[in-house]
Parts: C-alpha cells; structure tokens; sequence
C-alpha cells in the first residue's frame, strides 16, 4: 500500500512561483505580517520588551516545523521553510539560523515526542490568536505544494489543544489552500 | 538528549521521574509547578491516551545560571500511576539527560521498589542508555509517614551504584527541591563538559 492521498495538492507551480504565493497570503493580513515581524526582532532581541509576541513567534516556527516535518522534513522543505520566515520576518531572523534551528527542533521530536511538543508549543498561543496561528502552521505545512494525511493529523492533533474540533481545523485548512490555489492561478 | 532552541535561546533537557505506582513522582511534579514562579515556567500538560497519562512541565530555574550563554531549561517528565505497558515508561525515558528515582519508603513497597529499579536498569538497556552514564539520582520518599525503613536499609535496596540520594515528604514538599538541585547539577556538569 502506498501513502494515503495529500489533504491538499496545490496546482503545480514552480518553486518560485509557489514561494510567492506562500508569502503572499501570509502577509496578505498586516496585522498579522506586523506580529511576525516584530515577534521575530523580540525573539532575537537580547532582551525583549513584549515576550508575549516572543513567544508566540517561537510558538509559530516550532509548531510550523512539528506540522509541516510529520511526513518527513527534506533538506530543500527546511531551505524553503527557512527562507518563507526570514522574508516573513523582514530578516528579523535569519534562515541559516532558522536551518539551525530545524535541525535542533529535530533532536527535540526525538527526545520529547511530537505530541508532547505541540501541546507546549499550543500553550503559548493566546486564544485570539488561535484562528491566525492555525492558518499559518497550515500554510508552512503547504510550503512543498501539498498537506500530506501526517500533516493533516497533526494540524488537528495542534487543533485539539487549541480547542478548534477536527471540522474547524478542515475549514482553516481548506481556506488557506484556496488562497493558495488563488494565487497560483 | 538536550537540543539548543536558537529563538529563544535556551538548551532544553529532560528529566524523567521514575518509580515504582503511587510512590510519589506527580506530587513531587505538582509541589516544583505550584513553587515556580509564573514567568519561569510553562503549563503543566496531561497527555492521556487509552493506555498512559503522561504529565510535565517545562520552566527555567533563575539560580542555575546559563551554560555558553543560553539558559536552560528543564522539561520534567512522568508516568504517574500504575502503567499497565511498559512501552509508556519506556517511551518517556528515551532521550532523558537525567533520572530521578522516587522510592517508597513504606516497607510493604520494598519489592515494588526493586522492581522499578531493575526495571529502568532495563528499559534504559534497551533504548541504548544505562543509569551509570546518566545523571541520575535518587529520592526516598514518605519520610513523614510512621514506620518507614531506614535510610541505610533504602540506599542498600534501591541505590546499589550510591548515587546521590535525598530523603523528601513530597506531599509537604520536604526535600523536593533539593533532590531537582542535586540533579540538576550534575546534569550541568555534563553539559557544560559537552
């Protein structure tokens, strides 16, 4: 048997064209485009002044990472992932250090399981933030064209802990895909 | 296993609590949680399945210091109860950077005691690791309850490797926090020398 079918299996592009589209709709929002921004120069900062907005961006890149690697994480998937947060961030944070921080997040997994790192990465997401939050680990989740079965169990696994039911993290997702899809047209 | 989170600057390493059913190891969990300050820690998570519980909580211990300018952080980890599969216990050793063991000090839990013991000796075998490579340390329980064994007839039922041993009533929260400290000093010993 081989692997069941993708979730979501965006319209072919190319690299390049789909790393538009990713970053399009993520800062299509500015408040939110705003909170990446900032969230990653207070995470970076040797001191932050709002740790709130530190963590939530910390929150986002491992929650991202614990979503989009369910299905394995390639090399290039990393790179690209790395690359989508450094532009996101205006180079608040930057993707050798994101890379970095991949392969880190990695030994992390194995160590403490990856259920046991999304439901502590999820208490660091305020609850008004649980729609964006969701929608955004959806859309890195999508960074290589497709939302694999693991990845979708995980975005509800992620959803349980942030109280959204199994039908609500489906409408997120499907609403990320079709502003993907949107741009890919 | 420890592993470097880069955001936000902190190596993170996990400590399992480890023993024999109902000796001991979430009261101990719950009294660090309810004494950590609210800005150091992070929530205490249950993650039940049809099979285990698993408990913990991450938080910074301020005293500690950094090691090479990152803090650490410590992720502490059980099994609480009397778990049916030994795959659970198992699963929440792997990747441990240190081990307490809490005995019960009541004599009737003697052979409960063993048991555990030989118990992690083994399934710390089996997922590649062994207790005297790991920080390690162990907890003697219960010592506020009437007719417990001596602490010399402990040591010599669960500690055979003599291993720093501390005696605690976890309940009050006698003794908790030193035997974490004893720990944790070893575990940034190794650290440190990594």
């Amino acid at each position: 048997m081989g692997d069941p079918a993708p979730i979501v299996a965006l319209s072919a592009a190319p690299p390049a064209r789909l790393a538009a589209a990713l970053y399009a709709v993520a800062a299509e929002d500015g408040a939110r485009a705003a909170r990446l921004r900032t969230g990653a120069a207070q995470a970076m900062a040797a001191v932050p002044e709002d740790l709130d907005v530190a963590r939530w961006f910390q929150a986002v890149v491992e929650l991202g990472f614990l979503v989009a690697s369910a299905d394995g994480f390639a090399d290039e998937e990393r790179r690209g992932l790395a690359r989508l947060l450094e532009k996101l961030t205006a180079e608040a944070v930057d993707h050798e250090l994101l890379e970095t921080n991949f392969r880190e997040l990695e030994r992390g997994v194995a160590a403490m399981g990856r259920g046991p790192r999304l439901a502590r990465a999820a208490a660091d997401v305020d609850a008004s933030l649980v729609d964006d939050t969701l929608g955004l680990v959806a859309l890195i989740a999508m960074a290589d064209g497709e939302l694999g079965a693991p990845e979708g169990a995980a975005l509800t696994e992620l959803g349980s802990h942030l109280g959204y039911s199994a039908d609500q993290v489906r409408a997120v997702i499907d609403r990320v895909a079709a502003r993907l899809e949107g741009q890919l047209r | 296993m420890s592993y470097v989170n880069h955001l936000s600057k902190e190596i993170n390493c996990k400590i399992v609590y480890y023993g024999p059913g109902l000796c001991g190891k979430t009261t101990n969990l719950q009294h660090i949680f309810s004494k950590t300050k609210p800005d150091a820690k992070g929530k205490m998570i249950t993650l039940a399945t049809e099979t285990e519980r698993t408990l913990f909580f991450d938080f910074l211990p301020i005293d500690l210091g950094s090691v090479r300018g990152f803090k650490v952080r410590f992720h502490l980890y059980t099994v609480p109860g009397q778990v049916f599969y030994d795959a659970s216990r198992k699963l929440v050793l792997k990747g441990a950077d240190g081990v307490i063991f809490v005995a019960d000090s009541q004599p009737s839990r003697t052979e409960a005691n063993i048991e555990s013991v030989e118990n992690l000796e083994q399934n710390l075998r089996d997922t590649g690791g062994a207790l005297d490579k790991l920080p390690y340390v162990v907890q003697y329980n219960k010592r506020d309850l009437p007719d417990v064994m001596s602490v010399d007839e402990l040591r010599a039922t669960v500690n055979p490797l003599g291993v720093p041993d501390f005696e605690a009533a976890a309940a009050t929260g006698a003794g908790v926090f030193d035997t974490l400290k004893g720990l944790s000093k070893l575990v940034l010993t190794r650290l440190a020398r990594e």
